[in-house]
């Protein structure tokens, strides 16, 4: 079986940014970290017990981003995917522009078993993996909590998670597309041997062919800081001094 | 198959199509607050909104309505169980019935899980997680969360369709009254294909996490940083009475708690007379678990943290330094009877 995960790289929540005067973009401060999505963190995981377990020869890594995006998929490398490349888009694309882009670099490459993250976690859309499997006519399933293949069979079983208490099950038949919802597994660390191989491999820049299956996006998305929200009590201070300022406060309200 | 156009109940030529899942007889919490969510767009727009349910067979639903609504069954016995496969052709049948300019789906894990692909289907424009409507200039203006939950996204309606999912929690309005509305059936072809569904999987004992019939919850989020920290919540919520300790999502992913006690859109969904978020940063998916608790207090290091804009009273602090100085003093106080 071969296996394409899906990464996307984004800053922590607690990064600094502002939006741009035409509100056009949100602009990180210089000095964010960049890192892989969490969710993708465990689509990769996923990805690399498939071959860790002999059903998956070949687990390939690919993004759309920016050239920083190339430390996320060095990253994935040094976890343990074979391969990676990126598909070099200097702009930031909503979900279906990144699935088309993705989509036609997936056909014709024969994966078996598409993996992406349930959600990017700065954008929160948790739409580019069904938009991806959309584009390609292929089976899929979302918010996966359990994957479960065989070395013969041309089927994965999904568990998908409806909430905390209830799942549905469904098989697909391959090639498919699997999203991955958190807490299905628990990523791995670099091995010191995927890390010295991954220092000199390369990784494959792609400028994007216009994407060939669908470009749809909105007429116009302008971004903006959120209402302040109920104007509450905001404490700050020594540890002591808050402590004694929400004590105060709940006291007032009968709840302590 | 007869392809007439669905009898409207306004003479307006735009149409909005809600999506809906049914419980039994009753239409889904999440239906209702697409409903209203339509309904509130209709009437910035003027638009008929129309109910549109894939389903194995039709029978009478309770719908609450705030007036008329036009509803249609999509019926086939494979939709007896869902699949994305199946909601999304039942959805494209109902689009070409009904014409529709906006097709709102309610943002539940199988409605997140189908609605992305049914817009890539239709070469519509998709937007996901709608918290909020406003009408510009005769056209609806969308708001989505996004970077972080930090900032937010406005979205013109765009010529053409756009599908939309709707973040949980944000419509769910005032009770409209019960109206039993007239449902339209269309029979539509399934094949079983490439997707086999199974049917629903119970947890099976899932412990009492007491997270129901307590009044005040303390919840752990990712900012706890160790699971050795839950002691310091657990201390905290000892101060109260009919107290328990909730958490968002990834301390249950961790493992620090169980699931049964994770708060939030796909965990439970609590109301009580305080809840204490510390750690958390305020995601859509953890607010639409917790919004409705009668008062909230934060405790999060980053002042432009999410949740401050729902907290009643929010502690900008390093939450360990925090509540051992609150345990400290609240004890204190109890000591000295006051
Ligand atoms: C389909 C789906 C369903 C989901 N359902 C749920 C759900 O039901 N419930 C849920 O909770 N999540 C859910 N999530 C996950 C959700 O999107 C967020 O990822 C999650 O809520 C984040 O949890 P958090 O706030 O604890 O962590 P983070 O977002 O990482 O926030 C941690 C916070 O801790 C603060 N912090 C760090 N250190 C300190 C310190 N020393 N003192 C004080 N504060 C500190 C930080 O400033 C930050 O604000 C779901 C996601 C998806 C895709
Ligand atoms: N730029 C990207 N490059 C590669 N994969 C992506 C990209 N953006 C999103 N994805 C994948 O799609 C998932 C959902 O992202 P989103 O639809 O943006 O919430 C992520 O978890 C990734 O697996």
């Amino acid at each position: 079986m071969k296996v394409l995960v899906c990464l996307c790289q984004v800053c922590d929540g607690e990064a600094a940014f502002s939006i741009a005067p035409d509100g056009l973009s949100v602009v990180p401060s210089e000095r964010v970290a960049w890192r892989m999505n969490r969710y993708d963190e465990f689509a990769l995981e996923e990805a690399l017990r498939l071959k860790d377990s002999g059903i998956a020869q070949r687990v390939d890594a690919l993004s759309v981003g920016p050239l920083r995006t190339l430390s996320t998929l060095r990253k994935a490398l040094e976890t343990g995917a074979d391969d990676a490349a990126l598909i070099r888009l200097d702009r930031p694309a909503f979900p279906a522009e990144k699935a088309g882009l993705i989509a036609s670099h997936a056909a014709g490459r024969e994966y078996d078993l598409i993996l992406a993250g349930v959600m990017s976690e700065q954008g929160l859309s948790g739409a580019t993996g069904p938009m991806i499997a959309a584009c390609l006519g292929i089976p899929f399933a979302t918010a996966a909590l359990r994957l479960e293949a065989g070395p013969l069979a041309r089927l994965v079983r999904v568990e998908r998670e409806i909430d905390s208490a209830t799942r549905e099950a469904f098989t697909l038949t391959l090639p498919a597309l699997v999203t991955v919802q958190s807490g299905i597994n628990r990523p791995r660390y670099p091995s010191l041997s995927n890390v010295m191989r991954a220092k000199t491999q390369e990784i494959g820049i792609i400028d994007p062919a216009p994407p060939a299956a669908f470009q749809e996006t909105p007429a116009s998305a302008v971004y903006r800081m959120p209402d302040r929200g109920h104007a509450g009590l905001i404490i700050r201070g020594t540890a002591g001094e808050a402590a004694e300022e929400l004590y105060r406060w709940l006291h007032g309200r009968s709840l302590l | 198959m007869a392809s007439r156009k669905v009898p409207v109940v306004s003479d307006s030529d735009k149409k909005i199509l809600v999506c809906g899942e049914t419980a039994g007889r009753t239409l889904d919490s999440m239906t209702i607050e697409a409903v209203a969510c339509a309904e509130r767009a209709a009437e910035m727009t003027g638009a008929s909104v129309t109910l549109a349910l894939p389903c194995a067979d039709v029978h009478e639903f309770d719908i609450m309505s705030g007036g008329g609504i036009n509803v249609i069954a999509l019926t086939n016995p494979l939709l007896k169980l869902y699949s994305a496969a199946g909601y999304i052709a039942a959805m494209e049948r109902a689009v070409r019935e009904t014409s529709p300019e906006l097709v709102l789906i309610p943002g539940t894990s199988r409605g997140n899980d189908f609605a992305p692909a049914l817009a890539v289907r239709l070469g519509a424009v998709f937007v996901p997680g709608v918290a909020s409507l406003k009408e510009d200039g005769g056209s609806l203006v969308f708001t989505r969360s996004c970077w972080h939950g930090k900032a937010e996204m406005e979205l013109k309606q765009a010529p053409g369709l756009t599908v939309a999912t709707i973040q949980p929690g944000s419509f769910a309005g005032p009770a409209h009254r019960r109206v039993r509305a007239m449902v339209h059936e269309i029979k539509i072809d399934l094949a079983i294909g490439d997707t086999v569904p199974e049917g629903e999987i119970r947890a099976v004992g899932e412990a009492d996490s007491g997270l129901r019939n307590a009044e005040v919850i303390v919840s752990a989020g990712r900012g706890i940083g160790r699971v050795e920290n839950l002691a310091l919540l657990e201390e905290t919520a000892s101060l109260f009475a009919r107290s328990a300790v909730g958490a968002s999502r990834p301390v249950c992913d961790y493992g620090w708690l169980p699931y049964g006690r994770q708060i939030g859109q796909t965990g439970k969904q609590v109301s009580p007379k305080l809840y204490m978020a510390c750690g958390i940063s305020g995601s859509p998916q953890h607010i639409a678990g917790m919004k409705s608790s009668a008062n909230i207090v934060a405790v999060n290091i980053d002042p432009e943290a999410p949740i401050f804009r729902y907290a009643h009273a929010g502690v900008v602090a390093d939450l360990t330094e925090f509540l051992r100085a609150f345990i400290d003093l609240v004890r204190e106080k109890k000591k000295t009877g006051r």
